[in-house]
């Protein structure tokens, strides 16, 4: 079973998304916040990491910049959660080294549809 | 798949009212002029997950309402803004009005939308003004080699058929712009006796991987706009960066394509090819989504 990090400081998001894919097949792992996840990720190996950009102490681009350092999440996909109106985002996730992105709010079916790559 | 989201209700509200309470706490707090940025993050990051949350549970009269709220709050905490006493008690009032709103949403009562309505027009007037500083420059993100995932939910209305229009060919062509998934819905079919064999009661929900542009898909449906309603929602997408995960995608994508364009030589020209082909497995998968 293939398994996931999701990261997000709304605890109804995480549920949101754990739900979905927990539903779709995979095994799912929370964090609320980038550096509670990467404490995480070091300890336990994941085959993605869904995380959302805005969070306290640690935020989303500043996470996959770190993940993106450590060996064994080289070449792992990291997905951002960026909204319609913070695509600008993007740039700086690119450059971090973000897989790629969902935009928020995404229904249950848009989350698998984009995982699924 | 359809997931129950009311389930997750409960939980939003009750984050949102804890955000709501921090909003205040904080606003209360500010000095204009001598706020610190970490107390204005906080803030904006209270009434972005309001926001984000609202919207993915459908809340769509709160999520617009939020909205002009982040957006002054982003402002502000971009350094785009100055922060005035008026915004202070603009935002206060507008957290005020949301706990109402929420409340009323959680009681399942129709939420009143008189105050916020009000609310929201002074908060467009403020941000119409102008901001201290130019926005800062958003670098124009290169999507040239980006793979985008699109929803496209497509009804064709039921005398499509009529106008000569096949929607296969339309899927097919959909096809061609990259990777389609779709997914059938078959609840408008009527009863036998009042089934009309020349009209069109289908409609789909199709997930496209593509290269191209919104532009491109919308051109596939181009002769058919009133005849038919389309929605186009861009899902997120892959960067196109040397990961070896992204090249799989890639090459998926160049594959399919390529597929087709195999499939329809074969279909004009049999002859031409002179080993014998793999047999070609279809890159749809069709969902029929239960009645």
């Amino acid at each position: 079973m293939k398994k996931i990090l999701a990261v997000d400081d709304s605890a109804s998001m995480r549920q949101m998304v754990s739900f979905t894919l927990k539903t779709a097949g995979f095994d799912v792992t929370e964090a609320k916040d980038g550096s509670e996840a990467l404490a995480i990720a070091k300890q336990q190996s994941f085959d993605a990491v869904i995380s959302d950009v805005n969070m306290p102490i640690m935020d989303g681009i500043t996470l996959i910049r770190e993940l993106r350092g450590l060996p064994d999440y080289k070449f792992t996909p990291l997905l951002m959660l960026t909204t319609e109106s913070g695509l600008d985002k993007k740039v700086e996730g690119k450059a971090a080294g973000a897989t790629g992105w969902i935009v928020k709010p995404f229904n249950p079916d848009q989350l698998l549809a984009v995982l699924k790559k | 798949m359809s997931i129950d989201l009311s389930q997750f209700f409960e939980v939003f509200f009750e984050e949102s009212f804890e955000g709501l309470d921090t909003m205040e706490a904080e606003l209360l707090n500010l000095e204009p002029g001598e706020e610190d940025l970490e107390t204005i993050n906080t803030i904006f990051r209270a009434a972005h997950s309001i926001k984000g949350g609202s919207g993915t549970f459908g809340f769509n009269s709160v999520a617009e309402f939020t909205h002009v709220l982040e957006t002054l709050l982003d402002q502000i905490r971009q350094g785009e803004r100055e922060l005035t006493t008026e915004h202070v008690n603009l935002l206060l009032k507008a957290v005020d009005c949301l706990r109402g709103l929420l409340g009323e949403l959680q009681a399942e009562q129709e939420p009143d939308l008189s105050h916020a309505t009000t609310l929201k027009k002074q908060f467009e007037i403020v941000l119409e003004m102008q901001a201290d500083s130019a926005p800062s420059e958003v670098s124009e993100v290169t999507a040239a080699a980006e793979v985008n995932t699109f929803q496209i939910d497509f009804k064709p209305h039921h005398h499509l058929f009529k106008t000569g229009n096949e929607p296969l060919f339309m899927i097919s062509e959909l096809a061609e712009l990259g990777e389609l998934e779709t997914q059938a819905f078959l609840d408008d079919i009527p009863d036998i006796k009042d089934l009309s064999s020349d009209e069109c009661y289908l409609h789909w929900r199709f997930f496209l991987n593509t290269s191209e542009k919104e532009a491109a898909i919308k051109e596939v449906f181009e002769w058919v706009e009133d005849d038919v309603d389309i929605k186009i929602e861009l899902c997120g997408g892959l960067f196109d960066e040397d990961t070896s995960h992204t090249a799989t995608l890639m090459k998926r994508a160049t594959t399919a394509q390529l597929k087709h364009r195999l499939l329809a030589m074969l279909k004009k020209h049999p002859t031409n090819l002179k080993a014998n082909p793999q047999p070609i497995k279809s890159q749809h998968q069709h969902q029929s989504l239960p009645p």
